[in-house]
């Protein structure tokens, strides 16, 4: 753990004694109390859901079940996690190979990803999650909670899925000024999240947008024509 | 110099094409500058904040052909906020207003509204190019637009961009009277396209010489625009699936044998891998072959392919062509000159790798290989070595090790032995990447030997700060530095802060530099933007100056600080 700096402006390495510490020899850079990279990097690869970087950490506890262990390596150290940005590869081309896996004729099990975009009314910046990360709407509505941390997710149920039979409790969540989640299927309607089991959202969902109670009304109706016309 | 009347000098300057060597031209004295200035045509733009439309245009009155860039590097990789800026509307505003005759435009990493591209498509009668690269924010709308309106358009080129198109009209707009296509990209386009309008598009462009079709454009198409276009250079597949022993198969490899200028091949983005001998044919003449999006093709398949393509320059590949495919590159690819070898599963499990032994083999066979992006497994000094021996003529060499920090897996060291050899041998290296375990000395030796070099990019490397002091000091030509996970501090970050007016940027993410730091660097230096970037939820930056900076980039302006930064980013 770096010690804190002074409150004086130093320009010398940081937990250092003072300015010019870098010109001395290897030994008095390891008794400043700088973290060593190998260090820092431990702490980068071990890190859970950190800010800025959602869409590509994997969280270690439920990661390695999606991941083919490699044949090379058995002993592969955790460093194997993800880190954002690593490797270097274009989120298009990611994207593409992703794509590739799910529809493609050789498409391996459980190393696809479903990522989509997610954005929230209001939030500057969109994000991106891998909705196979998660195992139901409990989870990713942590995650997503996470990631906004302004947004509030309503009243889900005991399954995680809004009881779509019952018109009163479903219009006071809608009322209320919670936001809620809705996406974008794949035949382009927009719909209200958890409204079909967990995987068949999964396959169908091609974008989320966090939008408040109030405005999500409008999306109920053809979300219960959708329901009641599979049940 | 006051010898020659105006119009000769500017005859002599028409010659001069490199951007480098015309800014010197308009150096040497005023009337040179006054020629020079009148006479560019074409203008490049490595960063679109180093300067305003307005300046650029009061400059360059008669400019023809712009290029520009927007985000940093990093944001290819998901470490910019993606509001961060680089939007082209102004600049189309500006010039759309200025009366200047913009025949070309081509953006990198640049936020393109369909608002722009409309603007564009009706502001420029003669606009002919329009080529954009990893860009965002538009959609098959602004498309629609500029294939209406641009009635002389020669060139639509979409690489690698993230598009919003649902609906596949806007091929249908280029009007009857458009017969001036030269070259049609829509490769990175996810949705339909109209194969009717397509088909009659291709059939009234005699001159088209390059069309890169996207995964839903069906065989049987393929196998009509072949039959109409055999005069084409280049051609990107879209889906190529089919039966080897059926009708429509037959008909694919006639028509493909039709096409014998055909020298760049990409695409099948969609294949049977039992279908490619209907390629073999055109394979002889290849020079360009970027195999990249195709994961379906590995093995013998793949192998039997390259072995056809014995003039092959240009080689982008997965990473499942195995250290074995990659003897075959290099014992039938005596001309190759770029090699790229993508990793196939991009979230790092590194099943289908290449190692060290597959770029040997190359490095080789290959002695004109110059340019190199190779994501692998694993590297050794040693073949480091062996490799800067081969091919003392690489001019870019990345190397991305999977796995961050891993040292030779043969003596346990870090790669600092075999990038020094990479530095030392090649003399001519403009652009490098480094990976793997790298300790201080590797920068020692980069300072010391890449004197050509422009471009750095480092990655969770270096024990201090003097890695950076040896880099700033040494490379003389440095243009880019970019930075990401190194304990690199403001003892680096401030030694030399002139030295950062004579680049064009400098990226730092997740190192040891501090807000006092940064501000300092802003304080000296009033001709540099200090961005800081922050994306976590707080809304307010901490404002304590010991804290560290989580991203930094800083670059040289003539125009000050930018007005349309987002919230997330604070301009010291």
């Amino acid at each position: 753990m770096a010690s804190m700096l002074g409150t004086e402006l130093c320009l010398g390495l940081p937990g250092g004694v003072g300015g010019g510490g870098g010109n001395e020899v290897d030994s008095s850079l390891r008794t400043t109390g700088k973290r060593g990279f190998s260090e820092t990097v431990d702490l980068k690869l071990n890190l859970q859901a950190k800010d800025g970087g959602m869409d590509l950490i994997k969280n270690l506890d439920n990661g390695s079940k999606e991941k083919p262990v490699s044949a090379k390596d058995p002993a592969k150290p955790p460093a194997k996690a993800q880190v954002v940005g690593w490797p270097p590869v274009r989120s298009y081309r990611k994207n593409v190979m992703a794509n590739n896996k799910n529809t493609g004729e050789e498409s391996e099990k459980g190393s696809s990803a479903a990522f989509v975009k997610v954005s929230m009314d209001g939030a500057p910046y969109l994000r991106k999650v891998d909705l196979k990360m998660y195992k139901s709407y409990q989870e990713l509505s942590d995650a997503l909670a996470k990631m906004f941390s302004s947004f509030t997710m309503g009243n889900y149920g005991s399954q995680g899925m809004i009881d779509f039979m019952n018109e009163s409790k479903l219009m006071d969540l809608l009322n209320s000024s919670d936001y809620v989640p809705s996406y974008e299927d794949k035949d382009g309607d927009w719909m209200l999240v958890g409204d079909v089991p967990w995987q068949m959202f999964v396959d169908s969902c091609k974008r989320l947008r966090i939008m408040k109670g109030s405005e999500a009304i409008g999306l109920a109706p053809r979300a219960m024509e959708k329901c009641k016309s599979r049940a | 110099m006051n010898y020659f009347p105006d119009e000769v000098l500017e005859h002599v300057f028409d010659s001069i094409a490199s951007h480098k060597d015309r800014n010197s031209v308009s150096l040497v004295c005023k009337s040179w500058y006054r020629i020079e200035r009148y006479s560019r045509r074409r203008v490049f733009i490595g960063n679109c904040y180093s300067i305003s439309p307005e300046r650029l245009i009061a400059r360059f009155p008669g400019l023809k052909s712009l290029t520009l860039k927007g985000k940093p590097h990093f944001a290819d990789f998901n470490l910019v906020p993606y509001d961060w800026g680089g939007f082209v509307y102004p600049w189309i505003k500006a010039l759309a207003e200025s009366g200047i005759g913009l025949e070309e435009l081509r953006l990198k990493r640049m936020v393109v509204s369909d608002e722009s591209l409309e603007l564009l498509s009706k502001s420029f009668a003669n606009f002919k190019s329009l080529v954009l690269v990893s860009c965002e924010g538009f959609s098959a709308d602004g498309l629609a637009a500029v294939a209406a309106n641009c009635r002389f358009l020669r060139e639509l080129d979409l690489q690698e961009n993230e598009v919003d198109d649902h609906r596949g009209h806007w091929l249908s707009c280029f009007p009857e009277s458009c017969t001036s296509l030269v070259s049609l990209n829509f490769a990175c386009l996810k949705g339909e396209v109209n194969l009717g309008a397509l088909e009659r598009l291709v059939s009234r462009s005699p001159n088209l010489k390059s069309l890169r079709l996207n995964r839903l454009v069906p065989l049987d198409t393929l196998q009509k625009l072949l039959m109409r276009a055999p005069q084409l250079v280049d051609l990107g597949i879209g889906s190529y699936v089919h039966d080897p022993s059926s009708e429509a198969s037959n008909k694919l490899k006639h028509a493909i044998q039709r096409c014998k200028s055909i020298v760049s091949l990409s695409g099948f983005l969609e294949v049977a891998p039992r279908c490619m001998s209907a390629i073999y044919p055109i394979c002889g003449n290849l020079t360009t072959l970027n195999l990249s999006y195709a994961p379906g093709l590995h093995g013998n398949k793949l192998t039997k392919l390259i072995q056809h393509c014995r003039k092959l320059q240009r080689l982008w590949i997965l990473d499942r062509i195995g250290d074995k495919g990659l003897g075959v590159v290099a014992s039938t690819c005596k001309e190759l000159q770029e090699l790229r070898v993508f990793p196939s599963d991009p979230f790092g499990a590194g099943n289908d790798a290449v190692t060290e032994e597959g770029l040997v083999l190359v490095s080789a066979g290959c002695p004109k290989l110059n340019s190199l992006l190779y994501f692998c497994q694993q590297m050794t000094n040693a073949a480091l070595i062996t490799v800067a021996r081969n091919c003392p003529n690489f001019i870019r060499f990345r190397l991305c090790i999977l796995d961050p920090v891993k040292p030779d897996p043969v003596t346990n060291q870090p790669l600092d032995e075999g990038f020094g050899a990479i530095v030392q041998s090649c003399k001519r290296l403009k652009r490098l990447s480094l990976s793997g375990l790298l300790t201080d000395q590797v920068f020692l030796y980069i300072g010391m030997y890449a004197e050509q070099l422009e471009m750095l990019s480092i990655a969770f490397a270096a024990d201090s700060d003097k890695g950076m002091l040896y880099v700033l000091n040494g490379c003389k030509k440095l243009r880019k530095l970019e930075i990401r996970d190194c304990p690199f501090g403001n003892s680096a970050l401030l030694e030399d802060v002139g030295k950062y007016e004579t680049m064009r940027s400098l990226w730092m993410s997740s190192c040891e530099v501090t807000l006092g730091g940064c501000k300092t660097v802003a304080e000296k230096m009033p001709s540099l933007n200090v961005e800081i970037i922050n994306e976590s939820d707080q809304t307010e930056f901490n404002l304590d100056e010991g804290q560290k900076v989580d991203k930094m980039y800083l670059y040289r302006t003539l125009v000050g600080h930018r007005k349309d930064a987002p919230e997330s980013v604070w301009i010291l």
